[in-house]
């Protein structure tokens, strides 16, 4: 048999009433999944572009990160990647040894950084620029810099995928 | 008989413009021969970063190009 359901007019609670177990009570906002006060500061819906301030558009779902540090940015032989990766181990401390962290600390730190700079590249989307603050690794761990990344996002609903990153001098 | 064989540009080839291109992020333009690395492939037009060797590859600019203004310098391999 199943449960009846009623909300109680003055917690707004969902009570479910069963006839075998007699009620217990769940939040009404255990049945959202998202609500507007969970996120620290506001987001963009997918319709519509971010702005500067905002967080950065499905940035758990970021992409092609690996692919960018581990064959531009943290190259020491590519012609323009080279000189980034000289500044992320002269001011961070940071070769291609340590990939894996610098990998891990941008993506963690995307999710709470708010978008510094926007820039509309129609028709193929649109290049948002989130300044992450990276602490440095061995002599440079007491340092704690802020790495630029531009994230291409290239329609609307898109993941941001990475197209460049650089620590600040 | 003679053919020619043109190299496809890829994400992270070194390329140079052909002409002059106008700037993405302020007013002005590229001169011919300027060089950049192509940072993301949109088919027949590719986004170029120019980058500051001086300031450990600070991004100047990052115009989106069509690439029969580009020319190969150094494939990425």
């Amino acid at each position: 048999m199943r449960p009846e359901i009623l909300v109680d007019p003055t917690t707004q609670l969902l009570l479910l009433a069963s006839p075998v177990s007699s009620h217990r009570t769940i939040p009404r906002r255990a049945y959202r999944s998202w609500h507007a006060s969970d996120r620290p500061i506001s987001m963009s819906p997918d319709a519509s572009p971010p702005v500067v301030g905002e967080l950065l558009p499905r940035a758990a779902n970021a992409f092609g990160l690996r692919y960018k540090l581990e064959t531009y940015s943290l190259d020491v032989k590519h012609k323009d990647g080279g000189p980034k990766a000289r500044g992320f181990e002269q001011i961070l401390g940071i070769t291609i040894d340590a990939i894996d962290y610098l990998e891990a600390q941008i993506l963690a730190r995307v999710l709470d950084t708010p978008i510094s700079e926007v820039r509309d590249n129609a028709p193929w989307g649109i290049k948002c620029v989130v300044e992450i603050p990276v602490r440095g690794r061995g002599e440079k761990s007491g340092r704690l810099v802020d790495v630029i990344t531009s994230w291409e996002i290239r329609h609307t609903g898109a993941a941001p995928r990475l197209v460049t990153a650089y620590p600040t001098s | 008989m003679t053919t020619t064989v043109k190299q496809i540009i890829g994400e992270h080839d070194v390329v140079a413009f052909t002409e002059t291109i106008p700037k993405a992020e302020s007013t002005g333009t590229w001169p011919a021969g300027t060089e950049g690395t192509v940072v993301s492939d949109f088919g027949d037009h590719k986004m170029v970063e120019i980058s500051d060797d001086e300031h450990y590859g600070a991004t100047l600019d990052m115009p989106i190009v069509p690439v029969d203004k580009l020319k190969l310098i150094t494939k990425y391999s």
